[in-house]
């Protein structure tokens, strides 16, 4: 790539998606910028999961494209996806959760490492290079999301909140340019919410584009910069919170008398 | 020393020994095939213990292995050695077709396309009769010969195996210790989640299959020109069930507890020889009685109870961690 347009660094251009005779998502088109935090919201069935997935990759697209700086995602496999640079987090948990914290996230550093067979088998000065980095960077990152103390527990034995601070660890480890975060405070208490936003904040501020699908509206309406309302496949408004949240037609699709308590 | 490892050189040294003490042919002849057992299963543990994809043909690559070898020995006069190696090259290439097919399947269709794949190669071996002489099986195949030393005696054969055997131990734990290995847990433990962070199915179950593949071949060449004699018994589904036996029960997902289940069930059918008619029911029970008891086997038993002890004795030591527990 010569040339990276930083307003662009995702471009979704036309994406559609058709279960046999339901358009589950139709026609949807919008960009993220480096370095922003955008959210995708909508009713329940409005198809937020549907994108998600289908710039994540796990779910084929009908029609459209997806670009991440530049390189098209639609028809690459999700491990694919993974090593253009786009980490993702799971709607229903997911870790390792039969092995340690800490194991989990030197699992995540394998697209970063190098080391072929060869390297290991003959204990090369490569693969104990990667290894110990792998280890610091483990270690960093559980630093840096607050699950430092928790290295050697089994990560199926963690709280449910910190199993999802323990995804979030994951996919940060896999040194992503861009976020992707499925439902990030579903299940989570107020106080575990709170100390979920701080951290989006905090992995925006070093240089990671975030894209989240929630419900919890305090936690979108506080954090993003840009909110794009989806409701029954369509996009129907897209705009800075405020903007969003005076916008009549979100109001009736979906927030309903939320806001005007 | 480290304390982690020191059983597995205890029990190299007592392997390097063994034949200073034994007096008996039998036992090791016994001792022999355990090392082809090792062999065998390491590979297998690849797919079926880190991968977690139950494989039903995997000796399927020892028959594969040992025809290629006494094929190219008798036939082309090639050299054992050479021929044992290019055995095990032949199987890599078959495992790699095999896995074209099988890994577009998962768990129970896998398991079926394994077994189908098995018995598939089986009869073609048994009908190729111009080839492969049928059900009668190839004999009077040469033994290796290295630096003009022919390994004919149950001595030499067992240190000629001993030595294949550690080297596969050996490369088997090295892949297991990278990100190869991590990566085959991840997709055992959680796909989508392995996915996610750039780890492929169909690649790392290929890498596993065609690793596995390579030292069945070579498992199968050493078998061959040990006995001298192959024929397709060695496909045979209770073959199969033998090998997962010493799996399961040694601890599938650990470098250490395939080598303990290849050995202990190298002489379990002789302890039962005496009551031969009853051994499948007792590999049965044996089963059933050690999943319940040790569901993930006997090796994460050992090592807790081998860190017990290092702690008693050095309460400061490192206890070995479980691998893979």
């Amino acid at each position: 790539m010569a040339f990276l347009d930083e307003n662009r660094l995702l471009e979704v251009r036309g994406l559609s998606k058709r279960f046999g005779g339901l358009a589950a998502v139709q026609n949807i088109s919008f960009d993220l910028k480096k370095n922003e935090i955008l959210a995708l919201i909508g009713p329940n069935g409005a198809g937020k999961t549907t994108t998600f997935n289908m710039i994540a990759g796990s779910i084929a697209a009908t029609s459209g494209s997806v670009k991440l700086a530049g390189e098209e995602l639609i028809g690459k496999k999700p491990y694919q996806i993974a090593s253009c640079g786009l980490a993702r987090t799971f709607q229903i948990t997911a870790v390792f959760f039969g092995l340690s914290v800490f194991e989990n996230m030197v699992i995540a550093s394998h697209r970063l490492q190098k080391a072929t067979m060869l390297d290991s088998i003959l204990y090369s000065k490569k693969y104990r290079q990667e290894e110990r980095e792998a280890r610091e960077k483990a270690n960093a990152i559980l630093r840096f999301v607050g699950l430092e103390e928790m290295a050697n527990v089994l990560s199926g034995n963690l709280a449910y909140g910190q199993q999802r601070l323990l995804e979030v660890a994951i996919a940060l480890a896999t040194e992503p340019v861009m976020l992707l975060l499925d439902e990030p405070a579903a299940g989570l208490n107020p106080e575990e919410t709170v100390s979920l936003m701080r951290l989006i904040g905090k992995i925006r501020d070093q240089g990671i584009t975030v894209l989240l699908v929630e419900h919890n509206m305090r936690l979108v309406m506080e954090i993003s910069d840009r909110i794009l309302v989806l409701d029954h496949g369509e996009m129907i408004a897209e705009g800075s919170p405020d903007e969003i949240s005076m916008n009549p037609q979100v109001i009736e699709a979906y927030l309903g008398k939320g806001v005007e308590e | 020393m480290n304390m982690k490892k020191l059983p597995v050189f205890v029990l190299l040294a007592v392997a390097a020994v063994l034949p200073l003490f034994v007096k008996s042919e039998y036992f090791m002849h016994i001792c022999v095939l355990a090392m082809m057992y090792i062999m065998l299963t390491q590979g297998l543990n690849l797919l079926t213990g880190y991968i977690g994809q139950l494989s039903l043909g995997h000796q399927t690559f020892l028959g594969l292995g040992g025809y290629a070898s006494a094929l190219l020995a008798i036939k082309l006069g090639v050299p054992v050695l050479l021929a044992m190696l290019l055995a095990g090259l032949f199987t890599v290439v078959c495992s790699f077709l095999i896995g074209l097919v099988t890994f577009r399947m998962r768990g129970s269709y896998f398991v079926i396309m394994t077994t189908a794949f098995a018995e598939i190669v089986r009869l073609v071996i048994n009908n190729s009769t111009a080839v492969t002489n049928g059900p009668m099986g190839l004999r009077e195949i040469p033994p290796p010969v290295i630096f003009g030393l022919i390994i004919k005696s149950k001595i030499s054969s067992y240190y000629f195996g001993l030595v294949l055997a550690v080297i596969t131990v050996f490369i088997c734990y090295r892949i297991v210790d990278s990100r190869t290995g991590r990566a085959f847990v991840a997709l055992r433990e959680h796909e989508a989640l392995a996915n996610s962070v750039g780890i492929s199915f169909a690649r790392y179950s290929m890498v596993a299959a065609v690793v596995g593949g390579f030292f069945a071949g070579i498992a199968g060449g050493f078998y061959a020109h040990y006995t001298h004699f192959i024929s397709t018994d060695v496909i045979t589904f209770s073959y199969t069930v033998t090998i997962l036996l010493m799996l399961i029960i040694g601890g599938k997902g650990t470098i250490m507890g395939p080598v303990l289940g290849a050995i202990i069930f190298s002489f379990v059918p002789e302890a039962l020889r005496a009551v031969d008619n009853l051994r499948l029911p007792i590999y049965g029970l044996i089963l059933m009685i050690s999943v319940l008891a040790m569901p993930k086997g006997l090796m994460p038993v050992l090592s807790r109870a081998y860190g017990r002890i290092v702690y008693k004795l050095a309460p400061g030591q490192k206890t070995p961690a479980a691998k893979g527990e």
